[in-house]
């Protein structure tokens, strides 16, 4: 009698340290999932009182999912005890993480049990997540970078050469006008050459970097295309205050089309289009995007902004490389831009909007048609 | 100690091996005295007061970039123009720099006679300052060695007072009048009145400059 009572204050004595536990602690039959023991946490993490339940639907490893190398259900008391589970579990309700761990262990009646103890990880996870999704975004930035900003780094690459180069000769000539002789010249002319050679260098390098970044299609949704170059045109809509709506049809088909490359194009012509938009005020201000069907074998993306638009005589050569009707600019964007969409057998147009301002406009093919 | 003997210099700072060595090179092949620093810090740590000459400038620079070099030397009072370089791009910069009184910018690549007549323009722009200033340092050391009268005389001849209203001014005879003036233009190394109001103009504008 008195050794009931021991073991009663006993188990309550557990049961209170069990209790107290953050973590969610369950043994359940190894054979059927019945619920023979759960504590405080385990108990609030699913709602309800959950003795006499079976372990279906909850956060913990199910055998008929595949969870376990060893199905606990065939385990005999001679298999006990094991490590039965390591690993990370979603619970479908709230949406939070966990990490579970079970082993399998005799119970007090000799039955074989899963005893298991899951630590909520969400925020640990989250953090992590946070951190990889920030991680790809650089990396993706890195790629992402626009042509203009490309070119005006080349630009800057071959202009060390050239300049040296010019110098080099430019003294020759003024030092052989001053009657200098061949042996005085030459460090300069193999210097010169040196340069010549450091010039080739760098263009090999671009064609490398061409090659490498030779286009990949797929089939890609339209709304993920936008999705991506857009977050990036948010931020430089916020930094100048300006607007950016993005309008796609519902129920476009995917397109067939390296994702990267018409990120680019699209992050090229909204920024342009901001560009275009920098003396504009109030309703003005607004960039739109805009994706729909044209007819059944072609998607159409434009970029629609309110800004000072484009005189005819500029118009016609836009596209042409090194044109360009900025302080800063290379004229390279769309030049490049166009050569990507014909690239993907779709067309770059520029039109005038009704409303003031320009409209891009290209076509890319859906992935059906392409295919065929 | 003449400072008419200090030799211009053109110096170079540009952190690209090839571009600094081959502007070196021009600018010696056109009879220039030339130094060259791969830093801006290098630089900063030769400068001294006495450099003569002109500055090339790189605007991008790792490190210490052109344009804070000159706003250092800004701040330590030199007296070196300063010609920026500058790629595709940097005309904001350039501009911003013009502002803050650089001499001028040179866009790469640039053609050798653009930047040899700049540094031939900031060179002599150069001299010119330098020799006004060491005249006007002239000037000011003759002045200190005035007694208070011969002060007050040349103030009053210099405000282009004939010798009778000065004597009157100053209750003095005539002749003591003339007899200090001889002093002045003599202690003042002055040939001719003019020549002496010319100099007094110039050290009170700069004066009045600062």
């Amino acid at each position: 009698m008195e050794n009931a009572v021991a073991d009663d204050d006993a188990r309550e004595r557990l049961e209170a340290v069990l209790d107290g536990l953050e973590a969610a602690v369950y043994a359940a039959d190894a054979r059927d999932g019945e619920i023979l023991f759960a504590n405080r946490a385990f108990r609030a993490l699913h709602g309800a009182d959950t003795a006499g339940w079976v372990l279906h639907g909850l956060v913990v490893p199910l055998p008929e999912r595949g969870d376990y190398r060893v199905d606990p259900r065939g385990l005999g008391a001679a298999d006990a005890p094991c490590e039965l589970f390591d690993g990370e579990l979603p619970q479908p309700r709230t949406g939070r993480w966990y990490h579970v761990r079970e082993q399998a262990m005799r119970w007090v009646d000799g039955r074989v049990v899963r005893l298991g103890i899951a630590t909520d990880i969400t925020d640990r996870k989250k953090t992590a997540e946070i951190a990889r999704q920030q991680e790809e975004r650089i990396s993706r930035t890195a790629r992402l970078i626009t042509m203009g900003e490309m070119a005006s780094m080349l630009a800057h690459e071959i202009n060390q050469p050239l300049s040296a180069i010019a110098n080099y000769c430019n003294g020759c000539a003024a030092r052989i006008q001053a009657g200098a002789g061949a042996r005085e010249l030459q460090p300069a002319i193999q210097k010169a050459a040196a340069q010549a050679e450091r010039a080739g260098k760098i263009i090999r390098r671009i064609r490398e970097f061409v090659k490498k970044s030779e286009p990949r299609r797929s089939a890609v949704p339209v709304a993920a295309i936008l999705d991506e170059a857009l977050a990036f045109a948010e931020i430089d809509a916020r930094r100048r205050s300006m607007r950016l709506t993005v309008d796609i049809a519902p129920g476009l088909p995917d397109v067939h089309a390296d994702r990267i490359m018409i990120e680019q194009v699209v992050l090229n012509l909204v920024r342009n289009g901001f560009d275009a938009m920098k003396d504009a005020s109030g309703e003005e201000c607004t960039l739109t995007v805009r994706a729909r069907a044209c007819g059944g074998r072609l998607v159409e993306i434009a970029v629609i902004d309110r800004g000072h638009g484009i005189d005819e005589e500029d118009r016609e050569r836009l596209f042409q490389p090194f044109f360009t009707t900025k302080d800063d600019g290379m004229g390279m964007g769309l030049a490049i831009c166009r050569s990507i969409v014909e690239f993907h057998d779709g067309r770059l147009a520029v039109e005038s909007n009704p409303e003031g301002g320009t409209i891009f406009a290209f076509t890319l093919p859906v992935e059906d048609a392409a295919r065929e | 100690m003449s400072e008419a003997l200090i030799e211009q210099q053109v110096f170079i700072v540009d952190d690209d091996e090839a571009q600094r060595d081959s502007l070196v090179w021009l600018l010696e092949s056109h009879k220039y005295k030339v130094g060259a620093f791969p830093r801006a810090e290098d630089f900063l740590a030769a400068w001294n007061e006495k450099l003569a000459g002109c500055l090339v400038l790189d605007v991008r620079m790792p490190g210490m970039s052109g344009l804070e070099l000159f706003e250092e030397l800004c701040r330590r009072r030199s007296t070196l123009p300063v010609i920026f370089i500058t790629g595709h791009g940097d005309v904001p910069m350039a501009v911003a720099a013009l502002k803050k009184g650089a001499a001028d910018f040179i866009e790469k690549p640039f053609a050798a006679e653009d930047m040899l007549r700049l540094v031939d323009d900031c060179l002599a722009h150069e001299r010119g300052a330098r020799t006004r200033r060491r005249s006007e340092a002239d000037t000011a050391q003759r002045l200190a060695q005035l007694t208070v009268r011969e002060r007050e005389v040349l103030d009053l001849v210099v405000a282009g007072k004939l010798n009778k209203q000065v004597a009157d001014k100053l209750s003095i005879s005539i002749k003591t009048v003339e007899v200090h003036r001889a002093r002045v233009m003599e202690k003042m190394g002055a040939q001719s009145l003019a020549s002496l109001v010319r100099q007094i103009v110039a050290v009170e504008a700069d004066e009045a400059g600062r």
